[in-house]
């Protein structure tokens, strides 16, 4: 990576860059002009309501606008008197009124004729939105209308054809039923005919795709809808009824060769299909005595296993299953988090600079006191793989005083040493040989595209939790709360808002919310010259309307609780008092969308990059698209996407990139849409902004500024610090902070021991208990 | 005694000379010329060694290790083949003497055979220590006014003991100088029983003129005491007055292999060079193994004849007995050396001994003997300058680099706290470019690697010259620019980028200069003027935010560490962090001022009177001249807060520099008229 490096003094710089914000102001004004001169004609339903008078030959032919005639019921007389006279209002000279006589009109076009004349011609050229919007329009607004009931019934059916010949059958399902509802004589063979066709279809679309459950439901509504007027609905009764109990074989031959999985999945069909057989409860108690598993629902897949990352949520979340961190974070607490040492206790002197573990003995693992003690020397050694800087940077010296104690000695005070030991163990090596030091209560078992299986390992004492944890993948949320609500996966990851409230109400399920937030941020990656432009980045956060997007698309909510915006990477909790937001500057406050400012901005480092190129002799760089990688779940992409239409109005070109599994996206993006679970900002920070990952800035300004904070002794310095770096960060943004959000989970009812309000997941995946035999109600 | 060699003026160097070597005959005929004249002069008169024409006087100490399988008999074959290899590789540029390792040498020598020091080296010497408040030592300043004029010098029975066995040792000829001064020490050695506590008691006291003690006994109290240069014949002082090179060499046997080690001690310059190693299977290819490997070990000295700041004359020492190019003893153009600078009191004892740090010289032309060079230096850095005397030598060694990286250490100058996050950057020597390495870790550590390929160099008047072009051309374009502009404004109306005859060429003859020195410049492809380098120079830049910490060429492979000691420049970046944000959120208020009180115009062209109200509402809730200036002069209080450390003056000054600058743009374009306009506008309808 070759970066030229002009060392130019910052009073001329700043001089320069006033002096073209002043000439850009200057342009840009005159851009706020020319945006009011330039109109487009709005639609004919969004305009305001108007009349058409055509003048005869005699009298120009021409047309104008008038306000609407006050005709009675909207009719124009039939045969007026030539010598009447028709008082009018010119749309265009609204202060006075015009006569003009009947003998010179050579017709008066009613703006409800024109809407419905439109719609015609749209319905004809197949525009089904555009002739929907119009209908819609006229049944609101003049639903006593002559020929209005026959547009919509023909838009009904032309619909429903155009929608079957696409291939969309609940669309063209919802549309022949609502006609047939509506006007039960219109065309009546043909539309039960097509309806026919189409719940055939339909049928066999949720039979080929093994959702009998959904199958079932649709046989059912169509049955007490229609009875024997759609014969299609008796004979696919007959072969649901046919599969449920191959599926019922298929379960017993499954559970017979204790091949648990498929057996729940075949009985998990029959059951809805066929809810009330006593034989299929059977199948559920077994296997749920046999081999307990849970199907958990996730949006995002696990490539990776990492109890401790800080910006993978699938890592962290499934990492807690097959792995323990040396130290992990549990709470939040008056100074910093509350931490779980995984081999015993721990204690942090009174200065500050020795932190004593003492190790139980009772904790089946290999890990003794040597061996911490060689583990925290060779993390503190430069040439050795698991070097660990930040840990280096405050490690003096280990001793180990008795047989099950270790004591490290610090180079100077720090108020969380501990925190920095959120090591998987240990990282240089193979992972089998992390499962023997500190093993999680699972380990992976089979994993393909849609499904990854964590098996109990065989030492763990089984009290009933689940034996087996299967993540399956969801590109579609909303397939993923269908199959939450049909039984298929028990529990839900990273719930979407929207569905979190809706599922809410469903007696069957429970949401629970993780106790503490992440943090959404951008991460500028690559070489991008503008991108490399503080100004540039800071045009892209006044380009997004974050609060608009977060009460909007993304939450649907007003309430803080549920998400707010945030100036910095840090979280903001619960608010001010919240212990979680030590970290955060209350006097930092986010950037206001301003796409105007934006715009500016991007004008003047256009400017300066051009200034810049001309005084090195280099080519001027152009404005590349910007590529945001996003990882792969629905809340993200649809921030991602919202963000890029936004850029797009103020000139920024962008396009989203999604995580896929094979391979990383860091390489080919100029930005990254990242969730962290920043939940201590005095050793997170470090972690983020100075470690190897992602979001390791080279920005000298924030560089010291974290190493001002790992020098501090003390909570008051550590503060003071955090309180400058939010600053900093807010000023030359290394990240582009978007927002903190409150994620929910769902889960089904029979599912038992997951908190209300867990950090992860599987926090304590050991207390669930799975009882399927509540899936006999649920499909009832 | 080692005589001082003489300065003599020879063949002029013919520029650019890349890897022809002129010597040969006028060389040789000189080097006989001298050698008659100094037969001529007779034995009475020691000869005048003349830099350039005296060989190397070298010494090679070996070791065999018990374990080496090789007989006495083929170890002595052994040493014939390597002084005869030795003989043919260096030829006359060499003069060399093969000795076994003193025994009293052996532990600390192969203990650790590639970190010794000389310090470990002479910790066993004797040295003569006189009391410096003792009446009779008040003008004894060396070794032979010591043994003149003093009467006793004290020392252990041990010592005594020691003295008269090496000097047992030597077989002198009783008559000789030596023999007659080493025989008076001996007889003023008086012995004190109480041992050397006692006598360093003593010493402190001045109740003893003098004592003679180990090196390492030294008391640690200087003021009491006063060492002097001790030449006994078997002693370094004596060796390093004697010789130009002493290598040690040791041959060990590792399972099946017999491995060479060997390190060179320069003894003008005091200077232990790193070790160099070899193995091999075969006993009979040990020789000649043992050969490369003293020749890779060996470093050739140049002498300073001449220095600008970014130039310099050297001489090569032996140049005119170096007949061929691959003598491992020439310097060819593209080698690097690192200087080593000497200072002697009057006595001739050194004062300074180190070598020149953060400074280096490229060889860019070379006749064999004379040669000139590009010196790079730190900034500030005196490169190859200094004043010139009898008792300050300047030589450069050739750079032998033997890692494959050197960690750059950066520490603040006071008080050696390590300076993290310090960038790094490397800048090409050829194209000025510059290349962001990384940054220092919490040690303030950066590991710099040998890099693949060496670049090259051109030498510093031609570099010159092309910088000197390029300016001259840069201007010359930006005249053409302002005069087309102003011809095109005073036509005024001439369309941009409509080609016209103002538009063709000119005959001029500056812009011709210019082109013709443009033809100079390096082309895409081969440039000839370029020379390659043949050790990996770099120049490493060490930035701080906007600053530049430092400039420090530097030859990545020769040290494993490099410690560079810099000024502490943390507040200032602090504050320079700060000021460039709070400048940021200066442009966006005045951005936003501006785009709101052209939005009133619009509204009031418009004739939308109310939103034109409700944008002056707007404008008005923005942050004002004073609050801003407020909030510069409260972050100007913290960052100078002494409570927080203290500031450098420099650093202080440096920031009050940037706060004013910032002030001044603030009252430059806050300060306006732009809201009482936009009020007067709204208000006056």
């Amino acid at each position: 990576m070759i970066r030229s490096c002009h060392f130019v003094d910052g009073a001329q710089a700043l001089a320069v860059r006033l002096t073209l914000l002043l000439a850009v102001c200057f342009s840009s004004s005159q851009l706020c002009a020319q945006d009011s001169i330039t109109r487009v004609e709005p639609p004919l339903i969004d305009q305001q309501p108007f009349d058409l008078i055509t003048l005869n030959a005699a009298n120009g032919g021409t047309s104008v606008k008038v306000f609407p005639l006050p005709f009675a019921d909207r009719q124009i007389p039939a045969s007026p008197s030539p010598q009447d006279k028709l008082r009018v209002i010119l749309v265009r000279f609204p202060e006075r009124e015009y006569e003009v006589l009947w003998r010179d009109i050579e017709r008066v076009e009613l703006y409800e004729q024109r809407v419905h004349a439109e719609a015609v011609s749209k319905l004809a050229a197949k525009d089904f939105i555009g002739a929907f919007q119009n209908l819609s329009y006229l049944l609101k607004h003049y639903p006593q209308m002559t020929r209005l009931e026959e547009l919509r019934q023909e838009f009904l059916l032309k619909s429903a054809a155009d929608r079957y010949q696409a291939g969309e059958y609940r669309q063209t399902l919802s549309a022949l039923e609502e006609l047939r509802a509506t006007a039960p004589a219109y065309q009546s063979a043909t539309v039960m005919r097509v309806l026919s066709q189409v719940a055939d279809g339909l049928i066999s679309a949720y039979q080929q795709a093994s959702d009998l459950g959904s199958a079932k439901q649709l046989l059912n509504r169509l049955s007490e809808a229609y009875g024997s007027d759609l014969p299609v609905v008796a004979t696919w009764e007959q072969k649901l009824e046919d599969m449920a109990l191959a599926k019922r074989s298929e379960a017993i031959d499954l559970l017979q060769r204790k091949e648990y999985r498929r057996a729940r999945q075949a009985a998990t069909a029959m059951l809805s299909i066929l809810p009330d057989v006593q034989e299929a409860n059977q199948i559920v108690e077994q296997i749920n005595r046999e081999h307990p598993m849970v199907r958990v629902g996730v949006m995002q897949r696990t490539h990776e296993l990492d109890a401790t990352s800080l910006v993978n949520w699938s890592a962290r979340r499934a990492g807690l299953l097959v792995e323990q961190p040396i130290f992990q974070f549990l709470e939040t607490g008056a100074e910093g988090g509350r931490y779980g040492f995984a081999l015993g206790a721990y204690r942090l002197s009174d200065d500050r600079q020795q932190l004593m573990f003492s190790l139980d003995p009772n904790i089946p693992t290999q890990l003794d006191a040597f061996g911490l003690a060689q583990l925290l020397l060779s993390r503190s050694n430069p040439d050795s793989e698991d070097y660990d800087a930040t840990w280096a940077a405050i490690f003096q010296s280990v001793s180990i005083p008795a047989a099950n104690q270790v004591l490290v000695q610090l180079k100077r005070p720090n108020v969380l040493p501990h925190a920095l030991l959120q090591w998987t163990l240990p990282s240089g090596t193979s992972r089998e040989t992390a499962e023997q030091l500190l093993p999680g209560l699972y380990q992976p078992g089979s994993q393909d595209d849609q499904e990854a299986s964590f098996v109990i390992r065989p030492t763990v004492e089984q009290h009933g939790q689940p034996a087996e944890v299967i993540e399956v993948f969801y590109s579609d949320p909303k397939r993923a709360v269908n199959e939450l609500l049909r039984g298929e996966v028990d529990v839900l990851d990273q719930l979407y808002p929207a569905d979190a409230k809706r599922l809410a109400s469903d007696p069957r399920i429970r949401i629970g919310t993780y106790a503490l937030p992440t943090t959404h941020m951008l991460i500028p990656l690559s070489d991008h010259a503008y991108l490399a432009n503080s100004k540039f980045r800071r045009g892209l956060l006044y380009a997004t309307n974050r609060q608009g997007m977060l009460s909007g698309e993304l939450l649907n909510s007003e309430d803080p609780n549920d998400g707010r915006l945030v100036s910095g990477p840090f979280p903001l909790g619960g608010g001010v008092n919240d212990p979680l937001s030590y970290a955060y500057n209350k006097s930092v406050l986010p950037l206001e969308y301003n796409p105007q400012l934006a715009r500016l901005l991007l004008v003047m480092t256009q400017q300066e990059l051009r200034e810049t190129a001309k005084r090195t002799g280099q080519s001027v760089p152009t404005l590349e698209k910007l590529v945001i990688g996003c990882p792969d779940y629905e809340f993200a992409r649809v921030a991602v996407q919202a963000m890029i239409q936004q850029w797009a109005n103020v000139g920024i070109e962008a396009e989203m990139l999604v995580q896929s599994m094979e391979e990383s996206l860091v390489q080919k993006c100029d930005l990254i849409y990242v969730t962290t679970t920043m939940w201590e900002p005095a050793t997170d920070v470090q972690r983020l902004l100075g470690g190897n990952d992602i979001a390791a800035t080279d920005n000298p300004y924030i560089v010291q500024a974290l190493e001002n904070l790992r020098v501090a002794r003390n909570w008051r310095e550590v503060r003071n610090a955090l309180q400058d770096l939010h600053q900093l960060i807010d000023y030359h943004l290394p990240v582009l902070p978007l927002w903190q959000i409150a994620d929910r989970f769902a889960v089904r009812k029979y599912v038992d021991g997951l908190e209300d309000r867990p950090l992860s997941l599987y926090q304590n995946i050991s207390n669930w208990r799975v009882d399927l035999g509540q899936l006999q109600t649920a499909a009832r | 005694m080692k005589q001082p060699a003489l300065n003599t003026n020879h063949v002029p160097i013919a520029p650019h000379n890349h890897g022809q070597f002129g010597i040969s005959v006028r060389s040789c005929l000189l080097a006989l010329l001298f050698a008659i004249i100094t037969t001529a002069l007779g034995a009475a008169q020691e000869p005048v060694k003349i830099w350039e024409f005296s060989p190397y006087e070298v010494e090679v100490w070996y070791s065999f290790a018990p374990n080496v399988n090789a007989s006495e008999t083929a170890q002595q074959t052994w040493l014939a083949d390597v002084q005869a290899d030795l003989e043919r590789t260096f030829q006359a540029a060499w003069q060399v003497t093969m000795k076994p390792l003193p025994s009293e040498l052996s532990g600390v020598v192969l203990r650790d055979f590639d970190r010794f020091t000389l310090d470990a080296l002479r910790a066993g010497e004797l040295v003569l220590v006189v009391a410096d408040q003792h009446s009779a030592t008040k003008t004894v300043r060396t070794f032979d006014a010591a043994i003149e004029s003093l009467t006793e010098i004290a020392c252990t029975a041990g010592i005594k003991q020691h003295l008269e066995n090496s000097i047992g040792s030597l077989h002198l000829d009783e008559d000789s100088t030596q023999s007659k001064q080493l025989a008076s020490l001996v007889s003023k050695c008086v012995v004190d029983a109480a041992g050397a506590a006692s006598i360093e008691q003593k010493l402190k006291d001045a109740s003893v003129a003098a004592a003679l003690v180990p090196r390492w006994s030294l008391p640690q109290d200087s003021e009491a005491v006063r060492p002097l240069v001790t030449p006994l014949p078997w002693q370094t002082d004596t060796l390093f007055r004697k010789l130009d090179k002493l290598f040690f060499v040791s041959i060990d046997q590792v399972g099946d292999d017999t491995e060479i080690h060997v390190r060179e001690l320069d003894c003008p310059m005091q200077f232990l060079g790193p070790a160099m190693s070899d193995r091999a299977t075969n006993w009979s290819y040990t020789a000649r193994l043992a050969t490369s490997t003293l020749a890779r070990a060996f470093a050739p000295v140049a002498r300073v004849e001449d220095a600008e700041s970014k130039t310099a004359v050297l001489r090569l020492r032996a140049g005119g007995l170096i007949v061929d190019k691959h003598n491992p003893a020439s310097v060819v153009i593209g080698d690097v050396m690192q200087p080593i600078v000497r200072r002697d009191d009057r006595n001739g004892i050194p004062t300074l001994l180190e070598p020149l740090a953060w400074t280096f010289a490229a060889i860019t032309a070379s006749d064999g003997v004379k040669m000139e060079a590009n010196v790079y230096t730190y900034s500030g850095g005196p490169g190859l300058q200094g004043r010139k005397n009898r008792r300050t030598q300047r030589m450069l060694l050739k750079v032998r680099p033997i890692v494959p990286q050197t960690d750059i250490e950066l520490l603040v100058r006071d008080d050696n706290r390590p300076q993290s996050g310090c960038f790094v950057y490397s800048r090409d020597l050829l194209t000025d470019e510059f290349e962001l390495l990384g940054r220092t870790d919490w040690r303030g550590r950066f590991t710099v690697h040998v890099p693949y390929e060496l670049g090259g160099v051109l030498p510093e008047a031609i570099r010159y010259e092309r910088f000197l072009a390029t300016k001259a051309a840069e201007a010359q374009r930006a005249k053409e620019a302002s005069e087309a502009d102003a011809e095109s404004q005073a036509e005024g109306g001439a369309s941009e980028g409509e080609p016209s005859s103002q538009d063709a060429p000119v005959e001029d003859t500056s812009v011709e200069e210019v082109a013709a020195k443009l033809k100079s410049l390096p082309q895409a492809g081969h440039d000839p003027a370029v020379i390659p380098l043949r050790a990996p120079l770099t120049q490493i830049y060490i930035k701080n935010g906007d600053t530049v910490l430092a400039k420090l060429p530097m030859v990545p492979g020769l040290r494993e560490i490099e410690i560079a000691k810099l000024p502490d420049d943390t507040r200032r970046l602090k504050a320079e962090a700060f000021v460039r944000g709070f400048q940021g959120d200066i442009l966006d208020l005045i951005g936003l001022r501006n785009l709101l009180a052209a939005r009133i115009q619009l509204h009031l062209k418009n004739g939308k009177t109310d939103a034109a109200k409700a944008t002056l509402t707007e404008l008005r809730q923005l942050r004002n001249y004073n609050e801003m200036a407020a909030q510069l002069e409260a972050i100007q209080r913290r960052m100078l807060d002494e409570n927080a450390g203290p500031v450098s003056i420099s650093s202080k000054n440096r920031i009050d520099r940037m706060f004013q600058t910032t002030r001044d743009m603030l009252q430059k374009y806050m300060q306006d008229n732009l809201l009482s306009d936009s009020e007067k506008a709204v208000g006056g309808l």
